[in-house]
């Protein structure tokens, strides 16, 4: 087994894939989600946490080419888990300080706000990911 | 002996007026552990001293007196408080109590549905959870084995590397049990109102924490800032803003963005003493006090013993 990525602590190469995987619309080979992940990552690596996610029953493959194409499980447990996050997201809003028990990456935003993270975006703006 | 008792009440109010400057002045990763330690010490000294000073009052009362088989009259010279104060202190520290106690109900109710919820969703080792759902959300649940929930939405917002950074963020929170010190601070918020900016500072701080952990992972502090900038703007513009907005002029996410895009702030490694220093006067007061009350109730205890004695 290949040591650890540096700069990634355990699983968060895992994450990333998963995360990849989940916004393309057809199974992705290797070298695509290699490309994807644009970091510098050895080929090998990808493909050994690949198989690993695939091992654990987290994605499905199937042959492609000399290779395999890797796309996330789908099905009943994948569409259950995401009602049920649905369901916790809106029980746990409920609450009178939603943010107890859920630490959300984002907060609500002043218009001052809005400005500061506006500018930020348009100083750092690049053609290939520069939101409309 | 009453000044003394005055301590856990300037600590407080020192502590609401210094936290913001306090907690600029630690690195986030040490703020939110002295913080939340602080508010704890504090907010339980606080109580103690007001139990203390009610205990001190009743026990003036002929029929309490007689209970406790004390003799009211060894204790009412030394006892500078009058009934009437005793019976406030009584009351506010009941209140700050039942404060508590409601926080603890909540906040278990909440725990156990979050813990309920995260069995079904079927949380593998990497703990991520992807839902298929184009409104952006993001965020980590503490309950349970813990687990990291983004929507397909918020993913397509961000690049790979913005991507990667919301990830660690969130995988952050997860690995230095963030929501611990958020609940417990919170908690002494609930028993002491005073410490309510202190709460809010250790918030903060397990932010700016992830935040760090994050830009240490990607190896870029601007992208982490974008990732947020993005995501925040993104769900701002869909106008889901909840109906009460925060009429601070400072929201939590503008201090994040800054500190990820302006130099690193200089650290004042005494901010973390005043803090320990802080806690641990509100420790040896409670203690103190406790221990004083203790043995006046022993001498009260022997005189009204001799008392008996004598009259036999």
């Amino acid at each position: 087994m290949l040591p650890e990525t540096p700069g990634r602590p355990r699983g968060a190469l895992e994450r990333e894939i998963l995360a990849c995987l989940a916004l393309a619309d057809r199974p992705l080979s290797p070298a695509e989600v290699r490309a994807e992940l644009g970091d510098q990552l050895a080929y090998t690596t990808v493909m050994t946490t690949l198989s690993r996610l695939h091992a654990k029953g987290a994605i499905s493959r199937q042959p492609a080419g000399r290779g395999y194409a890797y796309a996330l499980t789908g099905g009943p447990a994948e569409a259950q888990a995401s009602m049920t996050a649905h369901r916790m997201l809106k029980l746990l809003e409920a609450g009178s300080d939603r943010e107890r028990v859920l630490s959300r990456f984002i907060a609500d935003l002043s218009h001052d706000d809005e400005r500061l993270l506006g500018d930020l975006l348009a100083d750092s703006a690049r053609p290939d990911t520069d939101s409309p | 002996m009453m000044l003394l008792g005055l301590i856990p009440l300037v600590a407080s109010v020192l502590l609401a007026r210094t936290s913001g400057s306090l907690s600029r002045r630690l690195s986030p990763r040490a703020a939110a552990p002295l913080l939340t330690l602080v508010a704890l010490a504090t907010s339980a000294a606080t109580g103690v001293v007001l139990c203390l000073a009610a205990f001190g009052a009743v026990a003036q009362l002929p029929f309490v007196a007689a209970v406790g088989g004390w003799s009211q009259s060894t204790w009412r010279p030394w006892d500078q408080l009058s009934a009437r104060w005793g019976v406030a202190a009584a009351a506010v520290a009941a209140g700050l109590l039942t404060g508590a106690c409601a926080y603890l109900v909540r906040v278990s109710r909440e725990l156990v549905q979050a813990h309920r919820a995260c069995r079904g969703l079927a949380v593998g080792d990497d703990k991520l959870v992807i839902t298929r759902d184009e409104h952006p959300t993001a965020y980590a649940v503490s309950a349970g084995m813990g687990a990291i929930v983004v929507s397909t939405g918020m993913l397509r917002l961000l690049s790979a590397g913005e991507r990667r950074a919301l990830l660690a963020h969130e995988a952050s929170h997860l690995r230095h049990h963030h929501a611990g010190y958020v609940l417990l601070a919170q908690l002494a918020a609930a028993a002491n109102p005073l410490l309510r900016p202190l709460a809010r500072s250790v918030r903060l701080s397990v932010e700016l924490w992830a935040d760090q952990d994050a830009a240490a992972e990607v190896g870029d502090r601007r992208i982490v800032a974008q990732a947020l900038a993005r995501a925040s703007l993104a769900v701002s513009r869909r106008g889901r803003r909840p109906a009460v907005t925060l009429a601070i002029a400072e929201t939590d996410v503008s201090v994040r963005v800054r500190a990820l895009t302006s130099r690193p702030p200089r650290l004042y490694p005494w901010a973390a003493a005043v803090v320990l220093v802080l806690a641990l006067a509100c420790g040896t007061t409670a203690v103190t006090l406790t221990w004083a009350m203790h043995q006046r109730i022993e001498i009260a205890q022997l005189a009204y013993a001799q008392a008996q004695v004598g009259a036999r």
